[in-house]
């Protein structure tokens, strides 16, 4: 009888365990790969969602909706209503922001259900495309693959050639969370059918669009953040000559191999004072003026120096005139500074439009190419 | 619910059903002594003899006494060579007549004598021949022994790449011998028994005595005598009785058909059970990692033996839960894979039209079968099944959108890895785990799977095999046998017999003097 009774009693517990329940099998559900977010002319909310289509009768192998909506989760319930009732989040890929939404402060609060929930995956890229969203969405080339694989692919390795940032969902999270840096993700444009990418688009502390951030830019940023990633090419041009006649300029172009960064944070005359020091070791990939660097090369790598620190300044004043702090050196600030941090902490950025920082890059050449 | 609960506990089982088991003997109510008379005595033999064909009986003259005698003796069970050459042409020759004993005439080695008739029943029927004698009320026993029996053959369950190729045979005395051969040693002790009321079958205890924990051997004796059947016809009948855990799917103790296995088992200090008329050893105590060495181990360079052991417990790994990981992912958790085959998943299962869950059943059950068929046909017909499973699984079946290829693919995958593990009956326990692991994943997705993974290591640790726990050295942990687990470290490295074969004499090259006394 006791046996009996703790049979039924374990099959009764077995049964309310909430097993089968969220039993969704791969192809029944509707795999959103990207999810688009965009504001109209009116000001009203466009959710868009792309997803993979399965079957092989299909002649297309992606399905794109697009719904009004006033929040993400609102959206999941119209795209319910549209394609096969299961929506799933689990495998966004990118999620793509309208420039126009990004005009807008507070947008952030829309991805709150990215966070909050834990089916969502926060691996995936955010990125801002420039125009409408849903050009992107009804794109459909012949000659790639599933246009969601495609940008993925398209903007990782973007990313790999420091053309652009890569910020997933956590990362941008963070970003937004931290007090002592300002957000920076991918940008990207639709013309003629052809995806492009522009570079990074900077935004200030509340996620509002400042700047475009061009390619050859991104990566003296990536290389004041990450220090070395993927591959870094660099191209410097000679000063002085600027010829506008010629057709050939002087340029010298060099892989980075390895690069040494120390920060020195101070506080001097009410202003925060950041000194970098970038030890480079490079190779030259390409030289077009007659300077031999074999003999000559203590003096192409004060040449070097000289352009890539004028580079820096340039953008650094960039930075500080719109505000933005897209390197973290608040997160310095704190780290050193922080009585000074602590009066500032809540508009760091502006305390980072005063601050005097200096880059000061020092090359060395390793390489100078295989044939002389 | 109380079995299930014994059996998560592995809980001993064998001594309930030992109840009245006595040791037997043959107790038949004619108990009867001989009569002096030879042609009562005939009588008396045709009486308890009925029906035997091939009881022969020859009538013979005692060179001795001049008097009449028989000798009698099942046909098949004999060596004819023996009893021509050495019992009839000496009571034949005339020149023998002045030897004053019956001894003294026959040329055999064991000689004994008998005066019960229930003893001459049952030694006729062992094979022995009886000579019984005008006037004498007791009966010669010649041990003149002789069965139909095979040559020893390559092991075909165990082969082996570079270790010996003997196999046990169905003589246990010749098992014991080619057990001997690697263990000429005066410590190798051997204890034996006879099993069964009906089909009496001699089992054989072997152990070194000054290796072998006496707990152990005694445990493995007292099970042996508790053993109350008609016969025992295989070892495994044997295991399954004297086993730990009936309930557990995994084997306790080791059946082996290698006679170097069962040496080096010995000298790790466990103990090996040879029982007459089949050809695989019983070996105990054994533990989960026991069932994934093999000799060729070895054998090999311990490079190559360390990158075997890691391929088989991976193979373990995969053989158990692959299919079931195939069914979470594909119904429950398809964020843990990579997109790219995501994608190439969800197109091969668009035209599936069963659930996953069915699905797997339905391609593990072939395998099953198709392995269950190819195993017992003659070698001609097997290759049949092998084209008709590999047409079916291979290509139909996917063609006609019945599975995915990606289903085809796991269950190749967990067919090759079942078959990594070297031990037949723990790749059959595996077999079976499969199945309930897919069910699980079927109902809860990954949390079933760990669910499984959970019960399974609990259940492990609750094991024992001969009262040594099975988990060892894993749970209970033994660090220092952990060199002979996944990695295996050189021999001359290896100089300690292993903790969980609970040796007494720890150290290997040790004899009784000069070993250390470990624990």
């Amino acid at each position: 009888m006791i046996r009996r009774l703790h049979f039924l009693i374990l099959t009764m517990l077995l049964a309310i365990l909430p097993g089968c329940a969220d039993l969704r099998n791969l192809e029944d559900v509707t795999l959103a790969l990207m999810a688009g977010i965009d504001l109209s002319e009116k000001n009203e909310l466009l959710f868009y969602v792309s997803s993979p289509v399965f079957s092989k009768d299909a002649k297309k192998k992606v399905e794109e909706y697009g719904v009004r909506a006033d929040s993400i989760r609102q959206s999941t319930k119209r795209f319910d209503a549209l394609v096969t009732a299961l929506t799933v989040g689990g495998k966004i890929q990118l999620i793509v922001l309208g420039k126009r939404l990004l005009q807008h402060p507070d947008w952030f609060s829309l991805l709150d259900t990215l966070y909050r929930d834990g089916r969502m995956t926060v691996n995936s890229r955010v990125v801002v495309v420039d125009g409408p969203v849903h050009s992107v969405f009804h794109l459909n080339p012949a000659d790639k693959p599933r246009l969601p694989l495609h940008l993925t692919q398209l903007l990782d390795t973007a990313n790999r050639r420091n053309l652009t940032v890569k910020t997933t969902t956590q990362e941008f999270h963070r970003m937004m969370a931290e007090k002592g840096m300002t957000p920076s993700i991918t940008e990207f444009k639709e013309r003629n059918s052809v995806v492009e990418v522009m570079g990074t688009a900077l935004l200030d502390h509340q996620g509002k669009y400042v700047t475009l951030l061009l390619p050859k830019d991104t990566i003296l940023l990536q290389i004041l953040i990450h220090k070395l990633q993927g591959e870094m090419t660099l191209t410097v041009p000679l000063p002085g000559q600027s010829d506008q006649q010629k057709v050939i300029k002087p340029r010298v172009s060099f892989f980075v191999k390895d690069v040494t960064r120390t920060v020195k944070t101070g506080y001097r005359d009410n202003r925060f004072r950041f000194d970098v020091e970038l030890q480079m070791e490079i190779s030259l990939a390409e030289q077009m003026f007659p300077v031999e660097p074999a003999k000559q090369y203590k003096k192409l790598e004060q040449l070097i120096e000289k352009q890539l620190a004028q580079k820096y300044a340039d953008l650094i004043k960039q930075f500080q005139k719109q505000k933005v702090d897209p390197v973290g050196f608040g997160v310095y600030a704190r780290a050193y500074q922080y009585k000074e941090w602590k009066k500032v902490q809540d508009d760091w950025p502006a305390a980072f439009a005063k601050a005097e920082v200096r880059v000061k890059p020092v090359i060395s050449i390793k390489g100078i190419g295989i044939t002389e | 619910m109380r079995n299930l609960r014994d059996w998560l506990r592995g809980k001993k089982s064998f001594l309930q059903q030992a109840g009245d088991a006595q040791v037997r003997q043959p107790g038949s109510p004619s108990a009867k002594p001989i009569s002096t008379s030879l042609s009562d005595n005939m009588l008396e033999l045709r009486k308890r003899f009925p029906l035997t064909p091939d009881l022969i009986i020859r009538h013979m003259d005692n060179p001795v006494t001049r008097e009449r005698a028989i000798l009698v003796y099942l046909s098949g069970l004999v060596d004819r060579n023996a009893i021509n050459n050495n019992v009839i042409r000496p009571f034949l020759d005339k020149r023998r007549s002045r030897e004053s004993s019956i001894f003294n005439v026959l040329t055999v080695g064991n000689m004994d004598f008998i005066t019960d008739w229930n003893d001459v029943e049952s030694s006729i029927l062992l094979g022995n021949s009886l000579l019984f004698l005008e006037g004498q009320s007791k009966v010669f026993v010649i041990e003149a022994r002789g069965w139909p029996q095979r040559a020893i053959e390559d092991p075909q369950s165990e082969a082996s790449l570079l270790g010996a190729h003997q196999g046990f045979v169905e003589t246990s005395i010749q098992n014991i011998a080619m057990i001997r051969r690697y263990i000429p040693n005066r410590e190798l002790k051997i204890q034996e028994y006879t099993l069964g009321s009906r089909g009496i079958s001699k089992a054989s205890v072997l152990y070194l005595a000054d290796v072998a924990k006496p707990e152990v051997v005694k445990e493995m004796v007292d099970r042996l005598q508790q053993v109350n059947i008609d016969t025992i016809l295989n070892t495994g009948e044997l295991r399954e009785i004297i086993e730990d855990s009936r309930y557990s799917p995994f084997p306790q103790l080791i059946t082996t058909e290698r006679p170097d296995t069962a040496a080096s088992h010995i000298l790790q200090g466990r103990v090996a059970v040879v029982v007459d008329r089949t050809p695989k050893v019983l070996i105990g105590p054994a533990g989960f990692v026991t069932y994934f060495q093999n000799v060729d181990d070895y054998n090999l360079r311990w490079p190559v033996a360390t990158f075997i052991r890691t391929l088989r417990f991976m193979a373990f790994l995969v053989a158990t839960f692959l299919p079931a990981l195939y069914i979470a992912v594909v119904s429950f958790n398809y964020e843990i894979i990579p997109l790219d085959l995501l994608l190439s998943v969800g197109e091969s299962r668009e035209r599936v039209p069963f659930p996953p869950l069915l699905e797997a059943m339905l391609m593990e059950i072939t395998l099953e079968m198709l392995r269950e068929a190819g195993i017992r046909l003659p070698a001609p017909i097997g290759q049949t099944v092998g084209i008709v499973g590999g047409i079916v699984i291979g290509q139909a079946a996917v063609q006609a959108g019945i599975v995915s290829n990606i289903m085809v693919i796991v269950v190749a995958f967990t067919a090759i890895a079942s078959f990594i593990i070297p031990n037949y009956d723990m790749a059959s326990a595996v077999r079976l785990v499969r199945f309930l692991m897919m069910g699980l994943s079927a109902m809860f997705g990954i949390v079933g799977i760990v669910i499984g993974l959970m019960g399974l290591i609990g259940h492990m640790i609750a094991l024992e095999s001969l009262g040594v726990p099975y988990g060892a050295p894993l749970a209970p942990a033994r660090f220092a046998d952990w060199k002979d687990l996944i990695l295996r470290i050189p021999l001359w490295d290896m100089d300690k017999r292993p903790v969980s074969a609970r040796a007494v004499q720890t150290k290997r090259q040790g004899t009784s003097g000069s070993g250390e006394e470990g624990q």
